[in-house]
């Protein structure tokens, strides 16, 4: 909040300083206008390289930053304990809940990173994570009446959310490569 | 015609058979996803089914509700009348389709 304050403060001065040395030299500067074609062809270029330096893979750059953050997001659903943790004897309707809104997040953060695939290259990374959670997924849902089960599979189903986690870091060193 | 799982069935489905406890797609399928879907084939109407409003789907419910649906009654019928809405999980309604379409 503070650095925005003084880069906002910062860009007020450089914005006056300008305005200032522009009014100062129209008032002062009698050749001011006086400009040849080629000083504005110049002034024009410059101007056209220097939008399209900040523009270039401006698109691909604000992608990856939100691809990141559901990247983000599906790492702290798959490393919560709840994910591959089972409780024989516990509230299990409450678990059965619980375990059905983790999976549609997770099936929605998914969606939109496979939005990105094709965009940032990931395709073969997201169905990777894809085919994991289909697996983990299905092994629940084949055994989501028996808590006993599930809570002894817990090492399957911790190497599954594993998997994804890891592959989620290795997409996130591909950005920066 | 429209189902709404989540007020019309359960917020929280089940396993795949009747056997493996409450809510089963089994059950799903034969108390209410069948009835309504030969009413509306013999209507000639499209069923639209609501997923929206539950705590989210065992993927052994869907098969077993919509898969066995298609078993039974063939899938291009299946597709031909049933109409899938989830806003809360849009990707829920490709999963359907493919369980469907598998049983070409």
């Amino acid at each position: 909040m503070r650095k925005r304050r003084v880069v906002t403060v910062i860009a007020i001065v450089l914005a006056a300083a300008t305005i200032g040395v522009g009014i100062y030299n129209v008032v002062k500067n009698k050749n001011f206008w006086n400009v040849s074609v080629a000083q504005v062809l110049t002034l024009l270029v410059t101007i056209s390289i220097a939008f399209w330096a900040t523009q270039f893979k401006n698109d691909q750059r604000s992608a990856k930053a939100h691809a990141e953050k559901v990247i983000a997001k599906i790492q702290a659903i798959v490393s919560c304990e709840e994910f591959y943790t089972f409780i024989p004897g516990c509230n299990e309707e409450d678990a059965k809940k619980n375990y059905g809104i983790s999976q549609r997040k997770f099936a929605n953060c998914l969606s939109v990173l496979e939005e990105y695939g094709k965009q940032l290259g990931l395709q073969d990374d997201v169905k990777y994570i894809d085919e994991q959670f289909t697996e983990y997924k299905t092994f629940i849902s084949d055994h989501l009446n028996d808590f006993d089960y599930l809570s002894k599979s817990e090492a399957h189903l911790r190497r599954l959310s594993e998997n994804i986690d890891s592959k989620c870091d290795q997409i996130v060193v591909k950005f920066y490569n | 015609m429209i189902i709404r799982i989540a007020t019309d069935f359960t917020e929280t489905p089940g396993a795949r058979y009747r056997n493996e406890g409450d809510f089963s797609g089994e059950e799903f399928r034969e108390s209410i996803l069948e009835p309504k879907f030969l009413e509306a084939k013999n209507k000639g109407e499209q069923l639209t089914i609501d997923l929206d409003g539950g705590y989210g789907y065992p993927t052994s419910f869907l098969e077993e509700a919509f898969g066995g649906l298609a078993r039974k009654h063939g899938a291009d019928s299946v597709s031909a009348t049933l109409v899938f809405v989830s806003r809360d999980e849009p990707s829920l309604v490709n999963e359907i389709q493919e369980y469907i379409t598998s049983q070409k």
